[in-house]
């Protein structure tokens, strides 16, 4: 027999998104349920995302230092090994404690969690089909007097690209290898292929990224792109630029397993392929079409301002609307968005979402780059600080990096900035509350930073777009 | 208005350069925050 249930909120999808959703809409008095198909909530960002790649992006660059930047500091250590399973092994129980987090986190605020995968059945009802497991049960449906999607995105394919989830995969798959491949081609420049390709290149890897466009991370400052393809080609990572990949594929004939052809370009063959040329939003098999819910021909689910969709009583939000696909974003709409059903005037302010690209050098920025103040026709001031100028970083042994402020060459209005260097995603946490709060670059320079910091770069960077930078000339 | 306005640290070296005073100028920044910009435009428009 299927059990009903009725909530007021029903979301669908326990990533950053629906669970922050949930958590707050619970701490405002709404009779909330979560959904996920997963055996742990937490969605891509804390199972497949964010938080294994960190956790593993910080491993490979403690052996990095061990190996190549120990000796600066006088320390001599022999015979450094990677244990890549004890490796693997604390990434997991990271991931684990954190999802579990989740469960505890919705224990106390009273959210009720299902666990299965939902389809909407129509504008008022979902449909839970458990996804095995113990705790495996009969479908549950649950109506709602209102819906809240957040399903999410996958990782991309391409037709060309024959993924066999093993030698040839998505970032998934390439943050769980058995063993550190000898040769690895990450198709796609983009933050997660050059995440995971930094990992496996310090791991021992020979990497090699393929890139379709003539330069690496796009969306980020042509300044701080080039820079950091500069410095991830001194690590030993090969780049083929305007490289298009006409077909991948495991040849077992071959002498290495796997075989990546290029249009124009040389035959290269590897121990695995990492596909990280996007993400796309998690929207098939939701019963959109049952509810009338409209999707743009990506398959975004389109919504208003209040991230209502087509459908009034039915909300998305997160990666399956578009936009930046970061978990913070998503976090962030889904706070205002429970809010707004709640009657608070919540804003969501998509000027100010920072974005970091946790490589060695790490990247930030927040706000503008320099590309798209000249195309909107913006003057602007810059000023920059090269961390050779910091006394921290000095201290650090970390001095490559900067940090480049560009605001109204009227106004003074902070409009963009970007940071390359040493824990550059912490140090634009700065310039998110400065630009949320409306400040002038002067306004930045008039607040007093503690000596010595990384921060202090900011300071003088903000100093310099008037000149007037006292530790560089 | 003679309502207390948080004011920028900038805006705030700006009126006093000036000697204006921060309830002379409307407030255009987030919360109701004085921006440099706001005093600028103040007093490029004349004191308007």
């Amino acid at each position: 027999m299927t059990k009903t249930a009725h909530h007021e909120l029903v979301i669908l999808g326990g990533g950053p998104a629906g669970y922050v959703a949930a958590i707050r809409a619970a701490q405002l008095g709404i009779n909330v349920a979560c959904i996920d198909e997963n055996p742990r909530f937490g969605g891509t960002c804390l199972r497949v995302g964010c938080i294994p790649s960190k956790a593993l992006l910080e491993s490979s660059h403690l052996y990095e230092e061990a190996r190549h930047r120990f000796a600066d500091h006088g320390l001599k250590i022999n015979g450094i090994e990677v244990d890549l399973d004890a490796m693997m092994a604390r990434k997991d129980k990271i991931v684990d404690t954190l999802t579990g987090g989740i469960d505890l986190l919705f224990n106390k605020r009273g959210v009720t969690a299902y666990r299965g995968r939902g389809k909407l059945r129509d504008v008022e009802s979902i449909e839970i089909t458990p996804c095995g497991g113990a705790d495996a049960d009969q479908p549950t449906i649950v109506t709602a007097d209102q819906i809240l999607l957040c399903p999410g995105s996958v990782p991309a394919r391409l037709p060309s690209v024959e993924e066999d989830g093993d030698r040839i995969g998505n970032s998934t798959t390439a943050l769980s290898f058995p063993e550190v491949p000898e040769k690895l081609v990450v198709i796609g420049g983009g933050y997660i292929g050059l995440e995971l390709g930094s990992v496996w290149n310090r791991l021992g890897s020979h990497v090699v990224v393929l890139e379709a466009f003539d330069r690496v991370l796009p969306g980020l400052d042509n300044e701080m792109a080039n820079l950091a393809h500069r410095a991830f080609k001194k690590q030993g990572i090969e780049f083929h630029t305007n490289a298009m990949v006409s077909s991948a594929r495991v040849d077992e004939s071959q002498v290495k397993p796997c075989t990546v052809e290029v249009v124009d370009g040389e035959t290269i063959y590897c121990d695995r392929v990492l596909l990280a040329t996007g993400r796309a939003p998690a929207t098939d098999d939701l019963g959109l079409a049952a509810a009338g819910i409209q999707t743009d021909r990506r398959g975004f689910i389109e919504v208003n301002e209040e991230f209502q969709t087509s459908v009034p009583g039915v909300y998305a939000i997160g990666d399956c609307i578009g936009g930046a696909m970061l978990a913070h974003k998503a976090m962030e709409e889904g706070i205002v968005c429970v809010e707004r059903m709640a009657g608070i005037a919540s804003e969501m302010n998509y000027d100010v979402i920072p974005a970091i690209v946790y490589t060695y050098p790490e990247i930030a920025m927040v706000g503008r780059t320099e590309e798209q103040l000249k195309e909107a026709g913006i003057e602007y001031k810059k000023g920059v600080c090269p961390l050779g100028a910091n006394g921290r970083a000095r201290t650090l042994g970390d001095t490559d990096g900067r940090v480049k402020i560009l605001a109204d060459a009227e106004t003074d209005r902070v409009l963009g900035v970007h940071i390359i260097g040493p824990r550059a995603g912490d140090l634009i946490a700065e310039a998110a509350s400065a630009m949320e709060f409306g400040a002038s670059s002067e306004d930045i320079a008039r607040t007093c930073h503690a000596h010595p910091t990384l921060a202090e770069a900011v300071h003088e960077a903000a100093m310099d777009v008037d000149d007037r930078a006292i530790h560089t000339a | 208005s003679d309502r207390a306005k948080f004011v920028m640290p900038a805006a705030q070296r700006l009126l006093d350069e000036h000697q204006l005073s921060a309830s002379d100028v409307p407030a255009t920044g987030p919360g109701g925050r004085l921006l440099k910009e706001d005093v600028q435009a103040f007093i490029r428009n004349g004191g308007k």
